[in-house]
């Protein structure tokens, strides 16, 4: 998906034009819904996150200059997820960690499943939130160990250890729905 | 994000960055519109805000001028009459004796004007005492010349002034009432003087708590650098000032240069400076006079809105990474509170001594991330002029 807005509709939107604003959300929606699924079950949740989302992309479209809008939506809904998650003090939990864990099978981990995007979405919300949070971060939105230490204040240790639980809750649930003939179905 | 994924189940999940189009969901969109309502409510509060500033500020000024004009005229009546008067005793008398009906009834037509514009002014007691004045220099103007006034004049007192007139003898001049007498009325005096001082800056030196381009981890890390290279500076200031006293109100404006700012040292980039936002500022205060002797207690309160005259700044950026170059507000206000000391060296000349109080109407810095609200605390001395 690349269709990027033309500044007309960025400068109505920031204007405060009302059809503008509307036309730009159903642009970000899909950025926007995407990554808030990744991290949230609930309906609400997600539209929570994704609505304050956009009240930020309206009110600092002034700041927005180059590059791609969508990147740059995108970022700000991480941003946000990110806050959320540090406002509910859920953060706390990411050093609730104790053994190391040992991952089976990597890095030559293989599967001739195929899964839709809403398949893997239901496999990642099954992880504990702050693993989830962390796996999202590093191999979904691509950030380092160390810019997620830096996000979540936490030290890089503890992403890296988050990261692996997540790969090994992920491994096995992937088996368990290997083992089911009708999983197997093309995204 | 220059993570390198090299882990299969990565590159698995990897793929949901892939957005495929989606229509908003009906009840998103309903919860964004209440959002945005409240949003652009919040948006014209402000300008509500300002409205009803101005508003007041034209209440005050068209009271302001109302309740002067009738005084003006008072006083330029009053002011001709006696002029009049006076001129006609001395250097134009010989014109007068010359011809000049015209002149006299001038004289008539300021007196009558006088009375008639301000009735407790211009009583029977003042007029008869002027005209008496006139009568005993101007010998040989004929009698019919002073019948105007009763004429003109439908008041009893003034008639009877006019009779009184007429039978006094052109060589006793009328003896002079003491001041006493004389009606009162409330006394309207102009101001006008300098002062000069030094204040001292404090910024506020915000960062938002939450943005969507920064975390907040990074905005902790932005606040913080801030607050350690961020520091209070001073500014000069220069006031011209015209002042109206209505008895013990003050009214106050003029012209006021003051600055805002801070000083800097980053050190984690060498940059070291001053922020300065230089405003000339046209003040509206309102004050009261407390007189102690020969020294007078005005605290004022007020506002200022001045012109930027220069406003450009420099903040180091969130990344701690470089400087990024700010603007201040072109056009801001200020809330002025000051307590001022007079003492008068002549009834017309005072020195005063004030310590003023200074703050910036909202944030003057406002880019999203540099947010600085500023307040002063300074003392200005200087004289004043009363006319």
């Amino acid at each position: 998906m690349n269709s990027e807005p033309d500044k007309q509709l960025l400068v109505a939107a920031q204007a405060g034009e009302r059809r503008a604003q509307l036309a730009l959300y159903e642009l970000c929606y899909p950025v926007l819904i995407s990554a808030a699924r990744r991290y949230y079950h609930n309906t609400d949740e997600q539209m929570t996150v994704v609505n304050n989302a956009y009240v930020k992309v309206i009110l600092h479209l002034e700041s927005y200059q180059t590059g791609r809008f969508l990147s740059w939506v995108k970022r700000i809904i991480s941003n946000e997820i990110i806050d959320e998650y540090r406002r509910n003090k859920r953060y706390n939990e990411l050093y609730r960690f104790d053994a190391p864990v040992e991952e089976r099978g990597a890095p030559d981990f293989q599967t001739d499943a195929v899964f839709t995007n809403e398949q893997l979405q239901n496999l990642l919300l099954q992880l504990s939130e702050s693993a989830r949070l962390v796996f999202n971060l590093f191999a979904i939105e691509g950030y380092s160990h160390k810019e997620i230490a830096q996000h979540l204040g936490v030290t890089e240790e503890t992403s890296k250890w988050h990261t692996k639980m997540a790969r090994k809750k992920l491994r096995e649930l992937i088996e368990l729905t290997h083992e089911k003939p009708n999983h197997r179905s093309v995204g | 994000m220059k993570n390198q994924i090299t882990d299969p189940l990565d590159k698995l999940f990897s793929g949901l960055n892939n957005i495929a189009p989606e229509r908003p969901n009906p009840a998103f969109v309903q919860d964004l519109e209440a959002r945005l309502d409240a949003l652009e409510k919040k948006r014209r509060k402000p300008l509500f805000a300002w409205w009803i500033f101005s508003a007041l500020g034209a209440v005050v000024l068209v009271g302001t001028y109302f309740s002067l004009v009738p005084t003006r005229v008072k006083s330029k009546t009053k002011a001709t009459s006696s002029l009049s008067i006076s001129n006609a005793s001395s250097s134009t008398l010989s014109s007068i004796n010359k011809s000049s009906p015209s002149s006299i009834s001038k004289v008539s037509s300021s007196i009558d004007n006088a009375s008639a514009t301000s009735t407790s002014f211009a009583t029977s007691t003042s007029l008869s005492s002027s005209i008496a004045v006139l009568s005993t220099e101007i010998v040989d103007v004929p009698q019919e010349t002073y019948m105007i006034n009763p004429i003109l004049l439908s008041d009893d007192h003034i008639k009877d002034s006019a009779l009184t007139l007429n039978r006094l003898t052109l060589t006793q001049p009328m003896p002079a009432l003491p001041h006493e007498a004389m009606p009162t009325k409330k006394r309207i005096q102009h101001q006008f003087g300098l002062q000069f001082g030094v204040s001292g800056i404090f910024s506020s030196f915000e960062v938002p708590m939450s943005s969507p381009l920064y975390t907040a981890t990074e905005l902790k890390q932005f606040r913080d650098t801030r607050e350690i290279g961020e520091r209070q500076t001073n500014s000069w200031d220069f006031n011209l000032r015209y002042g109206l006293s209505f008895g013990n109100w003050q009214l106050q404006t003029g012209l006021h240069y003051f600055e805002w700012g801070e000083q800097l040292q980053y050190d984690v980039i060498s940059v070291s400076g001053t922020n300065r936002y230089r405003y000339l500022n046209v003040p509206v205060l309102v004050g009261y006079a407390f007189h102690l002797g020969k020294v007078q207690l005005l605290p004022y309160a007020g506002a200022a809105f001045g012109k930027c005259l220069s406003t450009q700044g420099t903040y180091i950026q969130p990344q701690v990474n470089g400087v990024a170059l700010v603007n201040a507000k072109q056009i801001a206000g200020t809330f002025i509170g000051q307590i001022e000391l007079q003492y008068a060296l002549t009834s017309q000349f005072s020195v005063t001594c004030t310590p003023v109080y200074r703050r910036t109407m909202g944030a003057l810095i406002d880019n999203g991330l540099v947010v600085n609200r500023y307040q002063s605390v300074g003392l200005l001395t200087g004289f004043l002029f009363k006319f």
